[in-house]
């Protein structure tokens, strides 16, 4: 993915590269031998060195015929912009349109009415104005409202009516006009190609997703929502940010909208169930918690911002003062040995028991189904979160664990979907489950993992070996060329402690084929064994560093245009490797062998 | 089984391109090393442990040579490694010089191709050719391409990319 930085934006307007400009040479010819054609735009560079070359050279436009691949994005003023394909790099068109400034058409009197959404409604683009639950300033200004609230009783409290109280209500006021507001001018549509939102006052901004390229529609609620039967629909446009987000819709109307939303790939009415489980958590799973890194490490994630909480609060009614603050240091630094051990101890006792509870509050029914050609993902105690995931988009899956999770037969499965963004967050199908159940729901979604592993030469655990210990070592001779003999002793003590994370290391490098799916695993500590179905592959990468090219080893990358990149074998020997390429994509690899 | 040479080098000017980057890079993180260890000087100093300031004057050495080794080895290194194919259907690179990479991406998967130039490069008349697909671990660059040919690969390559192309994913 290219980030907007590396597509310069003064890029010269070169004429797109029609088929005129065409070099003649047909697909098999090898375009290295620089014909002089004096006049080309091949050779306009070198004739201009003051201008800038920067000839990015986009795809075309498609077909005027329009391809249900690739839509045709219109923008707010009626002009049409040729849409790159799906999660193309070519992101710089966006995939929205901003059109703010003024000079925007007012909405029409009539879209403006009737904008509450019926009950029982189809599952199709209707192309109607519609508005946000007129709730909508009620959630949204709760938070806000009870901040304010809380400030203001602090203030009473400590100052009695003075003049922060004041301030606080005309705030309060201020915030419900502004929610008031913001809902009255927003308005969205499903069109029959696009989804399209807009706020508009005195300018307009309009933002538009093709259908087309809609990754994900995602629901979730906080408390203040689900009280109100309200929700938060997040229509998801690929990786680079493309979303719009709806705060709040009735449940129903975003169950609607999912349904519309995501119905485009035209699945025929399916015989059997609308809806069919494929997994649920159980209440004794959420015992694993403490084996995760992760959750453990909430109690001090909530401790500071608690803290920070109340100093902010503190300093903005001016209750925290440098002596204060320093009298506070004074007081702790001060306190009995005993104390300070109680308290680290209170501390570790709380660790796995808030870790218990925050994954439980996360996690909460973690339900995984199958509807209407996608997965579906709920979770979530006090904010339910949904996350649907278009099947034909999920590529493949990750399973995760660490050591304590190997220990316990535990382990976290993920989706790999092309062109989701917050992949780690949202494509999550199993916080934490039993291997054999996340390898059965991983069947389910994908297919059969392969297996058993095919283990990687014995070069390769050498080289983790020297891999692992190498740091430690050299650390431990600059010490000792330094002469500080205690780091060195360290040092040393970190490279023997290295060695058997260097051979589990070894162990758990593996790679599996079964002629349809391809599988990789490698790390220790963090151990991630990826599956991917050949189709997502989208090219190959063989990196061979200096050692690996004299122990005859070669890593083989596999590019997937989906969760991290691709997916590595690392350390198989070259052969291996190859061959291994070969038979997933033999047309790609056997023309470059000798 | 072995890969083979891609079919083609990339330009000879490459290596004076690389050459000054490398110069520039290195010449910069002496002259920095050189300056902290001057500053540093070999007297004890308030707040910085001895044995730095007994060894601060090791690090410009230290730097200095890596960089002249880098200076001087590299750029041709990195010529003799770095090739270039573009097949029916497969653009086929390979790049590095102490760790190298075989790089082969379908013309099916090619999103967006485009081509870009340094000061540096505008002045030897190079460019590089980037080749995006929709994983970063999938996308190539070679750099060191006259510009003609990369303009020209730029092009032909798009169009083909867009003859082929489904979704790219």
């Amino acid at each position: 993915m290219t980030t907007p930085a590396e597509d310069p934006p003064q890029t010269p307007p070169e004429p797109p590269a029609t088929p005129a400009n065409t070099p003649t040479e047909r697909p098999g010819t090898r375009a290295n031998a620089p014909t002089e054609r004096p006049g080309t735009r091949a050779n306009a560079p070198t004739e201009r060195p003051g201008s800038r070359v920067d000839a990015s050279t986009e795809l075309p436009a498609p077909p005027a015929d329009g391809s249900p691949e690739r839509p045709v994005l219109r923008g707010a003023a009626g002009a049409e912009r040729p849409v790159p394909p799906a999660d193309g790099p070519a992101e710089r068109v966006g995939p929205w349109v901003e059109d703010g400034g003024e000079g925007g058409v007012p909405l029409q009197g009539e879209e403006l009415r009737g904008l509450v959404v019926s009950a029982g409604e189809e599952a199709r683009p209707d192309g109607r104005v519609r508005r946000l639950h007129p709730l909508t300033f009620v959630v949204g200004a709760a938070r806000e409202m009870a901040a304010l609230v809380g400030a203001g009783a602090t203030g009473l409290l400590v100052g009695g009516m003075s003049t922060a109280f004041y301030f606080a209500l005309i705030g309060l006021a201020f915030g419900l006009a502004w929610h008031v507001a913001t809902w009255a001018i927003f308005t969205y549509r499903v069109h029959e190609d696009r989804f399209e939102s807009r706020r508009a006052l005195v300018g307009r901004t309009v933002k538009s997703i093709p259908r087309e390229r809609i990754r994900g529609v995602d629901i979730s609620s906080t408390l203040g929502h689900r009280l109100l039967g309200l929700a938060i629909v997040h229509v998801d446009a690929g990786a680079d940010g493309g979303e719009i987000v709806l705060n709040a819709v009735s449940l129903r109307e975003a169950e609607r909208l999912r349904r519309v939303l995501l119905a485009r790939a035209r699945v025929t009415p399916s015989s059997g169930p609308r809806r069919r489980r494929l997994a649920r958590i159980r209440r004794r799973w959420f015992l694993y918690a403490p084996l995760s890194g992760a959750y453990l490490l909430t109690p001090f994630a909530l401790a500071g911002s608690l803290l920070g909480t109340l100093y902010n609060l503190g300093d903005d009614l001016g209750l925290i003062t440098r002596d204060r603050v320093e009298h506070l240091g004074r007081d702790a630094a001060g306190l009995p040995t005993g104390v300070v051990v109680l308290v680290i101890l209170l501390f570790l006792t709380a660790m796995p028991i808030a870790s218990v509870i925050v994954f439980t509050l996360f996690n909460w029914d973690f339900t995984v189904y199958e509807r209407d050609g996608s997965i579906v993902a709920e979770r979530g105690l006090v904010t339910r979160r949904s996350v649907a995931l278009e099947r034909r988009r999920v590529r493949g899956v990750e399973l995760s664990d660490n050591p304590f999770e190997r220990l316990a037969g535990v382990v976290r499965l993920g989706a790999l979907v092309t062109g989701l963004g917050d992949a780690a967050h949202r494509g999550r199908l199993l916080p934490a489950a039993p291997r054999e159940v996340a390898v059965a729901l991983a069947s389910g979604v994908l297919g059969p993992v392969p297996g058993p592993l095919i283990t990687h030469p014995q070069a390769a655990r050498d080289r983790r070996l020297v891999r692992a210990t190498m740091p430690p070592l050299l650390a431990a001779a600059v010490w000792l060329a330094v002469g500080n003999l205690w780091l060195t002793g360290l040092c040393l003590v970190a490279a023997v402690a290295a060695v058997p994370l260097g051979l589990d290391r070894y162990r758990q490098l593996g790679h599996a084929d079964d002629g349809v799916r391809l599988t990789v695993r490698s790390g220790s500590l963090r151990r991630r064994q990826y599956v991917v179905e050949h189709g997502a592959i989208v090219g190959w990468r063989v990196r061979r560093t200096l050692f690996q090219r004299r122990a005859g080893l070669a890593t083989l990358h596999a590019a997937v245009g989906a969760g991290e990149g691709g997916c590595a074998a690392v350390d198989m020997s070259e052969s291996d490797a190859l061959a291994l390429a070969a038979s997933i994509t033999p047309s790609w690899i056997t023309p470059f062998l000798d | 089984m072995r890969l083979r040479e891609p079919a083609n080098r990339v330009s000879p000017r490459a290596i004076a391109h690389w050459a000054i980057e490398y110069l520039l890079f290195w010449g910069l993180g002496f002259g920095l090393a050189w300056g902290v260890a001057a500053w540093l000087g070999d007297r004890p100093r308030d707040g910085v442990p001895r044995w730095i300031t007994a060894h601060v004057g090791w690090l410009p050495v230290l730097i200095g040579t890596i960089g002249v080794l880098t200076v001087t080895v590299a750029p041709v290194w990195r010529y003799r490694v770095h090739r270039w194919e573009v097949s029916a259907d497969v653009v086929y690179t390979r790049t590095g010089w102490f760790s190298r990479e075989w790089l082969l991406v379908p013309i099916s998967r090619i999103q967006n191709v485009h081509t870009e130039q340094g000061w540096l490069e505008r002045l030897l008349g190079l460019a590089r050719l980037r080749v995006h697909t929709a994983s970063h671990t999938g996308s190539s660059e070679v750099s060191g391409l006259r510009v003609q040919v990369a303009t020209r690969l730029a092009e032909d390559l798009a169009h083909r990319a867009h003859d082929l192309s489904d979704d790219a994913t």
